[in-house]
């Protein structure tokens, strides 16, 4: 075989390659991990409000989170008043921000990740997950999103992961994703997205 | 046939240079603003005033923060929190934050729990945001949800300054208090009972100049 022919076989067996990729993407639901970048032009986000939990209680939270002078600050806390359930009475709070994340460019989507403390599962790297959709009705319900996933970092939870609140809209209090400032730039190095969250976004749902 | 070339490399000139005078006088982003000399941003999650009968006040706060100088910002944070005998909350969230010609404050809070002189007032959550641009007019905004006073529910307009009569005083929803001088100062609950309390819950305070 010359060396034109075996050129053009290695593109024709590429291209069937990446057809059958994208076949199996479309037609098996496969999920292709995306990629969370902080934001190119960074800025911050700040929140408050309440969500429905899945058994029917609140959730409390308030946050912060953003870059500012080449690294992130902010803060995160969350109280959740189920009775019964694995996570029945957490309380998070929040030591350190480590990352602030957007899935592409443009999104009103904010994953604030971090380092927290909790009243169950020892110390956790944390991912909040924010969505600032339009200035809420005076009581602030059914526009703004916010979802949490917790990674174990202490034992017996080491490497644990559990979705405590998928990502839903609030039933109470607004979230707000600010233009940039002067201040508000990330580190010139950006964090490895593992590293700070304890883990990707898989099951924290939009 | 030379003389209309001339009158076409005129004409050209004329608008080349009234182009370039016309740029040279358009006013460049940022030039037009003057620079801010004072920005001041102030977020509290519940500020309390408790007076006395022989003219003492007490007063505390919880979860409050400042700033004073532009492009800076100032968050605090805290789990669950209160004020002994007066009021609980969850959640609370003050925060501040410059640019170089406007100054942004919120501040919120969950779970909220109060009483003071016989009067209750309960809500899932409180939140208030201020925004003062330099040089503009400013703005507000609350957002109080299931809000109760003593028991009894009440529906939150989302207009500014909404008042609800109480004995011995009244509670005022969404208090704005907006200045020609370049301040804005929002209140989400502001509790008001005359020479027994003043309780103040989510206030966010902007001023620049």
């Amino acid at each position: 075989m010359s060396k034109e022919r075996r050129t053009v076989a290695g593109w024709v067996f590429t291209l069937f390659g990446v057809a059958l990729l994208a076949c199996a993407v479309t037609f098996t639901g496969l999920r292709v991990a995306q990629a969370w970048i902080v934001p190119s032009t960074c800025d911050f986000t700040t929140g408050g409000g309440f969500v429905i939990t899945d058994d029917g209680n609140h959730a409390n939270f308030g946050l912060v989170g953003g870059c500012k002078n080449g690294g992130f600050f902010g803060h995160v806390n969350f109280v959740d008043h189920d009775t019964s359930g694995e996570f029945a009475g957490l309380h998070v709070s929040s030591d350190s921000i480590d990352a602030y994340l957007e899935p592409v460019a443009g999104s009103n989507v904010r994953d604030i990740c971090g380092t927290a403390d909790t009243n169950l599962f020892g110390t956790v790297k944390f991912r909040a997950r924010t969505e600032d959709n339009a200035d809420p009705n005076p009581g602030g319900s059914g526009v703004d999103k916010f979802g949490l996933k917790l990674t174990g970092v202490s034992p017996p939870y080491t490497g644990e992961t559990a979705v405590v609140i998928t990502t839903r809209v609030l039933a109470g209090g607004d979230i707000e994703l600010h233009k940039p400032n002067p201040s508000t730039t990330g580190p010139s190095t950006p964090p490895d997205e593992i590293t700070a969250c304890g883990s990707d976004d898989s099951g924290l749902g939009t | 046939m030379r003389r209309k070339s001339y009158h076409c490399l005129a004409t050209t000139l004329g608008v080349l240079m009234l182009v370039g005078l016309g740029l040279a006088s358009w006013p460049t982003v940022g030039q037009s603003q003057a620079a801010a000399s004072t920005a001041v941003g102030q977020a509290t999650a519940a500020r309390a005033v408790l007076l006395g009968l022989l003219g003492t006040a007490t007063s505390a706060s919880l979860v409050s923060t400042g700033i004073s100088s532009t492009n800076s910002e100032s968050d605090v944070a805290q789990l669950t929190g209160g004020i002994p005998s007066l009021l609980t909350a969850e959640a609370l969230n003050a925060a501040t934050y410059s640019y170089p010609n406007e100054v942004d404050s919120t501040a919120s809070l969950g779970s909220l729990g109060l009483t003071v002189a016989g009067i209750s007032v309960t809500a899932d959550s409180v939140v208030a945001q201020a925004s003062q641009p330099l040089g503009a007019a400013g703005s507000g905004s609350s957002y109080i949800a299931n809000l109760a006073i003593n028991g009894v529910p009440i529906i939150v307009t989302g207009s500014p300054n909404q008042t609800i009569p109480v004995a011995g005083g009244q509670i005022i929803l969404n208090e704005q208090t907006v200045s020609s001088s370049g301040s804005t100062v929002v209140n989400a609950i502001h509790v008001a009972l005359y020479g027994v309390a003043d309780v103040v819950l989510a206030s966010a305070n902007a001023s620049i100049s």
